[in-house]
């Protein structure tokens, strides 16, 4: 969905480079049962798990449905509903080994049948999740017994095969959809289509205010914690503040502007992670001048990163310079050229390219001579326009005569989607699979055509052909060579000026619930996150063993350079407390978790943006055996990076935050007036 | 001319009249700029796929080719499919049509009830200072807009005092023991926006009640009654109102027509999932078939309204003569 891969975060903070572990329930029941969350969405939830891709309804089907395959934390695949796979030797049969406790929402065991359904069915009418390389390459589907499934494939299939298709098709069952003929047209109801074989399961839903989800308690991995939850439908973002505010729900996710607000809040908490997606400022490399690859390196010098951060962003967002953002950890590569922000080297590459004032009014023309009016379009979104419109500033000093454009709607979205005209264009996107080829994928010609994610049109024979040789790589290694090529082609090319990854910024009342740490760095409910919601518990399990700890942080620091802070865990008498989950926060926001290793310690890097005093604070949330505690408030100062620091365009003011004391005066200085004026009146 | 004959006519006439709107509000949303599956395609799909789905919903046939399936599908009853929601339009309109009702109906009765009560004291008190102030009143709440003034309550009394809840029409999550506690919750959800636009609607119709009644005792029939002698009180009631209500009862009748059709912005600031709630979102999103089915619901109950009226005002004022 176009409109939909907006900036809904997820994922992975820079750090957390070691291995993961996750303690799923099992049986094992370690804190009381019951509660209900509360979170808003802003429209209806559309329950069709085959074909519809909202981030808003993908988290729901995550919870309602299973998949075969599904993600931890840090975008590894765990095994799910198959507990185990095996690929031929030729690579084109892999069998899957199904779970044998699972049982849907109504009792029926889920079997290969279903399974084997699902991706038949999907393919016949090529639904979102299916079309694509992986769902292309598979010939035959067979279930030979009730707890198999073999997927027989045109050609040699690699793990994006597991990570990108099977994360991401919920699996339904046979007997409610053999029957429906149009899967695009038909709405799900109780009984038919809504039972699934997840966590938790249909309740009910009210149109225009809620959809209701009860905990799954033979759910085969465990029931979760929570019993009930709520998806309420608050439309206007203002709102969901108030009714968060008011206790009226229970999380919010809250925009930069925001966070001062509910800094201080009693019994809240923020959670800051960084969002895999990002913004760019996509080039039409179908139409000249911007088919000249000097143009659009030169533009993409113009992009005042820091400067964005610092006024639209209020700093909670990072820079973004690469193709594949560093939730990606060492796929991505780090020689591929990068863009920084250089005035002076975008005039330079202008003028030698032949972008030259020739008549005199003081902005860049075309080498030709004629006037060079280039247009940037963007959604006419506050802080879209904001951003778009500094950019343009910026393109500004260097003699481009740039003119903003902004619009909103279908008309916007079809002008740049399918009917490409545009010039450059802001956009923003959010992957939805954890295979790390997926976001480079978006690059390939076969994207390019109407309505596809390619909308720079960037065609590049060479990537086009690796890019499906990395579809089917098995190799790690070698995988890990191709995306590197392929990233290097991709920023030679300079289809795009990438700008920044915005942070995902949620709001909890954690004096009531807790476990978001399991939820950390994906930011809870954020649509993968299924694993993070069966952690999920109400506050106040009793704990045995009292806890201390310790944290160091270096005293001093300078900006853009990483900090290592790390936390002790132990108990009392000194034992070291293994394998859990450390909060850490800077300035009373967290910005990370990291596990415990033998000696009780879990580390953590920190990149501070800003100069002046960071506060950290670590904080361990408690289980059933240990309790919670907090370490005390250690202060490092941070000084400013010695490299000069990037110069933006002319600052505009942050905005200040209404007062409405001003409205409350005008209204009756006004009302004095009119009934002033009618005393009059009366009297003459 | 019998009053049947002028019924038939004038129903013939609220068809056509429907009709006509039918016929311009499916070209309005088609004059729209852009591609309406822009919102429902996934740019994952394949150009094929794009193409099924646009052929699924129609919008690959020529112009008039839709417009005659759309009244097709209009006379079985069939208003379409939402492109956001994917269920059918009617149902959406029709399962928010009680909750629009019953914010609309109660904020009505306590407009009509104010406005009659204030705009007897301010003719009754002509010229006084509470008749000014009422004026200036009246007219203030005739002039400010109702979001706004829904904004201010909700930040007061919501959430300044913690009096009544911010969102909804119920509160979903509690148990209700009994049909009285759940009235009870739907009675403390609706106050607020109840308030807002019983009291946001005032103006007019206080301005309209004041004005008639000052008409009306003017007449020389209550100088008349006055000069015999007739208690002031007695004036009051049998003469003066009986008369002044007539102009009152058919704006009522045609206010009442809207009622279907939700309050947009008051609905909005309350997130009071009504009609009016339906078409904010569907114009957000460009959902033009349920912006279309909940015009065309509104229009019916408008033009229905409007008919209703004057055949009530045939019986009501014997002045009327439907010749």
């Amino acid at each position: 969905m176009a409109k939909k891969i907006g900036i809904i975060g997820i994922i992975v903070t820079i750090v957390l480079l070691t291995t993961s572990s996750i303690t799923l329930v099992e049986g094992e029941q370690k804190y009381e049962y019951g509660g209900t969350l509360r979170f808003p969405v802003d429209q209806d939830n559309v329950i069709q798990p085959l074909t519809n891709v909202w981030n808003i309804n993908l988290r729901i089907f995550a919870l309602m449905y299973d998949r075969l395959v599904i993600t931890d934390q840090y975008w590894h695949p765990i095994p799910w509903l198959a507990q185990s796979w095996e690929f031929s030797e030729d690579g084109k049969t892999i069998t899957f080994h199904l779970v044998e406790n699972a049982t849907w929402h109504d009792g029926d065991p889920v079997t290969a049948e279903d399974v084997k359904f699902t991706y038949d069915y999907s393919l016949e009418h090529q639904t979102p999740y299916v079309v694509g390389p992986d769902g292309d390459a598979i010939e035959s589907i067979e279930a030979p017994d009730p707890y198999t499934v073999v997927f027989h494939t045109k050609r040699t299939v690699g793990t994006s095969f597991i990570e990108r298709l099977c994360t991401r098709v919920n699996i339904v069952k046979k007997s409610e959809w053999e029957d429906v003929e149009d899967p695009f047209t038909f709405y799900p109801t109780v009984g038919k289509g809504l039972t699934g074989s997840g966590p938790f399961k249909f309740a009910r839903q009210e149109s225009g205010q809620y959809l209701e989800l009860a905990a799954n308690e033979d759910y085969w991995a465990g029931r979760p914690y929570l019993d009930r939850l709520f998806s309420v439908v608050i439309p206007q973002h203002d709102m969901q503040l108030m009714a968060f505010e008011k206790g009226e729900i229970d999380i919010v996710w809250i925009r930069p502007a925001d966070v001062a607000k509910f800094l201080g809040m009693e019994g809240v908490k923020i959670f800051k992670t960084e969002a895999a997606g990002f913004t760019e400022i996509a080039f039409n490399t179908r139409r000249p001048p911007f088919s000249d690859r000097q143009l659009r390196k030169a533009l993409s010098y113009c992009i005042p990163r820091d400067f964005l951060i610092e006024t639209i962003y209020f700093g909670y967002a990072y820079k973004n310079l690469h193709h594949l953002p560093p939730a990606y950890l060492d796929w991505v590569n780090p020689d591929a050229p990068v863009y920084e922000y250089d005035l002076d080297k975008a005039a330079e590459i202008l003028d030698a390219a032949g972008y030259v004032d020739n008549d005199g009014d003081g902005w860049r023309d075309y080498p030709d001579g004629s006037t060079f009016k280039p247009e940037l379009k963007c959604s006419s979104t506050d802080i879209d326009f904001r951003q778009a419109e500094i950019i343009a500033e910026s393109m500004k000093e260097v003699g481009l005569n740039v003119v903003l454009e902004s619009g909103s709607g279908m008309a916007f979205w079809d002008s740049i989607f399918n009917e490409h005209d545009f010039d450059m264009c802001r956009m923003g996107w959010t992957p939805d699979t954890a295979w790390p080829g997926e976001m480079l994928s978006w690059y390939t010609t076969s994207m390019a055509g109407v309505g596809g994610l390619n909308i720079r049109g960037l065609s590049n024979a060479t990537l086009d052909a690796i890019d499906l040789e990395a579809a089917s790589e098995a190799d790690p290694d070698r995988l890990k060579e191709i995306l590197y090529e392929m990233q290097m082609i991709i920023a030679e090319e300079c289809p795009n000026a990438l700008i920044i990854r915005p942070h995902a910024l949620l709001a909890v009342y954690s004096e009531k619930f807790e476990g978001f740490e399991n939820a950390i760095p994906f930011g809870p409910l954020s649509y993968l996150d299924m694993i993070g919601f069966m952690q999920l518990h109400l506050k106040g399990a009793v704990a045995a063993t009292t806890t201390l700890l310790t944290l160091s942080v270096p005293s001093t620091g300078t900006t853009d350079e990483v900090m290592s802070v790390s936390a002790t865990l132990t108990t009392e008498d000194g034992t070291p407390i293994e394998e859990v989950y450390v909060d850490f926060s800077a300035g009373g926001l967290i910005f990370g978790s990291a596990m415990t290793d033998s000696e009780g310690k879990a580390g953590i890097k920190y990149l501070p943006e800003t100069e002046g005093d960071v506060e950290f604070m670590a904080e361990y949330l408690g289980s059933a055996d240990y309790a919670a505690c907090e370490s005390d408030i250690e202060t490092s100062s941070v000084s400013k990076a010695e490299e000069p620091g990037p110069v933006g365009p002319t600052p505009t003011p942050p905005p200040e935050k209404p007062d409405y004391t001003m409205y409350y005066v005008g209204v009756i200085v006004i009302l004095l007036i009119v009934v002033v004026a009618l005393f009059m009146r009366s009297r003459s | 001319m019998g009053i049947g004959r002028v019924a038939i006519k004038r129903g013939i006439n609220a068809i056509v009249l429907i009709g006509m709107v039918t016929v311009i509000n499916f070209f309005l949303f088609r004059i729209m700029p852009g591609d309406p599956t822009t919102m429902m395609i996934s740019p994952r799909m394949t150009h094929e796929t794009r193409r099924i789905i646009l052929h699924k919903f129609g919008l690959d046939q020529p112009l008039y080719v839709q417009f005659v399936r759309y009244i097709q599908q209009l006379l079985s009853g069939n208003l379409g499919i939402s492109f956001i929601y994917q269920r059918p339009v009617l149902d959406l309109i029709v399962e928010r049509i009680p909750n629009t009702v019953l914010l609309l109906l109660s904020s009505f009765i306590i407009t009509v009830i104010l406005s009659i009560i204030t705009g007897l004291v301010a003719a009754w008190k002509r010229g006084s200072k509470l008749d000014i102030s009422l004026i200036v009143f009246g007219l203030t709440m005739h002039a400010l807009p109702i979001f706004w003034l829904g904004g201010l309550l909700l930040l007061y009394f919501s959430v300044q005092l913690d009096l009544f809840p911010v969102i909804g029409v119920s509160t979903p999550w509690l148990k209700h023991e009994s049909v009285f506690s759940y009235v009870a919750d739907v009675l403390h959800h609706l106050f607020l926006p109840m308030m807002t636009l019983g009291i946001g609607n005032i103006g007019g119709l206080f301005l309209i009640t004041r004005n008639s009644l000052l008409d009306v005792f003017a007449e020389d029939y209550v100088t008349t009654a006055r000069a015999v002698g007739v208690p002031s009180r007695t004036i009051l009631f049998r003469n003066v109102l009986r008369n002044a209500m007539l102009p009152l009862v058919t704006i009522i009748m045609l206010r009442l027509g809207f009622i279907i059709g939700g309050a947009v912005t008051t609905e909005t600031v309350f997130t009071w999932p009504g009609v009016g709630l339906l078409i904010y979102r569907s114009v957000m999103q460009e959902d033009y078939p349920v912006l279309q089915g909940a015009f065309l619901i509104i229009t019916i109950s408008a033009v229905l309204a409007n008919f209703m009226a004057e055949i009530i005002y045939g019986y009501l004022d014997p002045r009327v003569r439907y010749e």
